[in-house]
């Protein structure tokens, strides 16, 4: 009898324990955030406005402590002198729904995927601006990376790199761009999810 | 009245009566990135300068990053979207710099560069890389080969590019004896 009741307990426990961890899993935010970073440079002609030249840049976002408002958003055009310098981030978004394309790098075991990293800026040409930059890691070596920005005042798009050809600009290991975008694995602090306002892309 | 239970609070009980062993195996991580340090040597001493610097990660549950849109150490260093970041997790730390743009005159050597990043992660998976591009000595460049440790002559002095030392990697790291230590896009990661 004894024997019994010890094996009924411990199943009970068992039972009760699968139970709270499937309703956890069940409330899951299906896009938990995570973090992304990159630095480099594109080719481009700011859409037609001049010539081919170098676009550097420097890029971070997540979620740190829960809200997509982690990182940051350096960015100089070659071509035309363009200075942008971030003052806010606003939000941190997959492309398309839910985590987008993420995925996983078979050699690095990192996600992949598409982010877009959304705030205010301030520039040398347009004054104070909303900001979308749209970075993609394809996985290692990153020759594949993928990064594009887009400068908006007013509702008006005043600069973008996206209507160019060869969009989306890929860094290319220095044949016509460089540098290297990282997508990052959700740490502790991110307990919050994809999301905020980015009004550049609307 | 209503007695609410979280599964939290049922796992810090069950661990309070034995029922699961503490977490022993729990990681000790560090990590830090910086787009520019330049030490001089002053007759006052050494005198040390840092840019878009993420100082160091306190625990796995940080998350640091500093940028510049432009930035220079006197006369020494130019360079410009400089990028730092450094990630922790609870069993990985990520830590990148990055830095266009850039121009070192020492002692009458100049090194320039389109471009150089440098990133560091732990863990089995884990990546240790430099690149630079558009690499220039005095005017001549320099064909960066992704080899780690590849170092080149100067006056005075060495540079060594994808410099890796134990858990760091430095992208570019020039040193002119007696004058000045210069190290750019550096990234270190550790996890224990």
């Amino acid at each position: 009898m004894r024997t019994f009741t010890a094996a009924a307990f411990a199943l009970g426990i068992a039972v009760a324990l699968v139970a709270l961890t499937t309703e956890r899993t069940l409330i899951a935010h299906p896009a938990p955030c995570d973090f992304l970073t990159g630095g480099g440079f594109i080719m481009t002609t700011g859409s037609n406005t001049h010539d081919i030249a170098k676009g550097t840049f420097a890029i971070g976002g997540g979620c740190k402590n829960g809200t997509p408002t982690w990182g940051h958003l350096e960015y100089h055009d070659h071509g035309n002198d363009l200075n942008a310098h971030w003052l806010t981030i606003t939000a941190y978004l997959a492309e398309g729904d839910g985590l987008g394309d993420t995925g996983v790098d078979p050699k690095t075991k990192q996600p992949t995927g598409t982010r877009l990293v959304c705030g205010t800026a301030r520039t040398n040409l347009y004054g104070d601006v909303y900001f979308m930059v749209r970075a993609h890691d394809h996985g290692e070596p990153g020759t594949e990376d993928q990064f594009d920005i887009r400068l908006k005042r007013d509702g008006v798009i005043v600069y973008t790199t996206e209507n160019e050809p060869g969009v989306p600009h890929e860094l290319n290991d220095g044949n016509g761009g460089g540098g290297n975008i990282q997508l990052h694995k959700p740490n502790p602090s991110t307990d919050g999810q994809l999301g905020g306002d980015c009004p550049a892309r609307e | 009245m209503k007695l609410t239970i979280s599964l939290w609070s049922l796992v810090a009980m069950a661990c309070a009566i034995g029922l699961f062993p503490a977490d022993s195996s729990a990681q000790t991580v560090s990590g830090q990135a910086r787009a520019v340090q330049a030490t001089v040597v002053t007759p006052l001493g050494l005198s040390t300068s840092t840019l878009a610097d993420t100082g160091t990660l306190s625990s796995a549950t940080d998350a640091r990053d500093a940028s510049q849109l432009s930035g220079s150490v006197d006369s020494l260093v130019t360079a410009e979207t400089l990028h730092a970041t450094a990630i922790g997790s609870s069993d990985q730390v990520a830590s990148e710099a990055s830095v266009a743009g850039l121009a070192v005159a020492i002692g009458g050597t100049s090194v320039n560069a389109g471009f150089a990043q440098a990133r560091a992660t732990t863990g089995n998976k884990g990546v240790r890389s430099a690149t630079v591009h558009d690499l220039s000595i005095n005017g001549v460049p320099i064909d960066a080969s992704g080899a780690a440790n590849q170092t080149i002559a100067i006056p005075g002095g060495t540079i060594v590019i994808n410099e890796q030392t134990g858990n760091v990697v430095n992208a570019l790291h020039i040193v002119i004896a007696g004058v000045a230590d210069v190290v750019i896009a550096s990234a270190s990661a550790n996890a224990q």
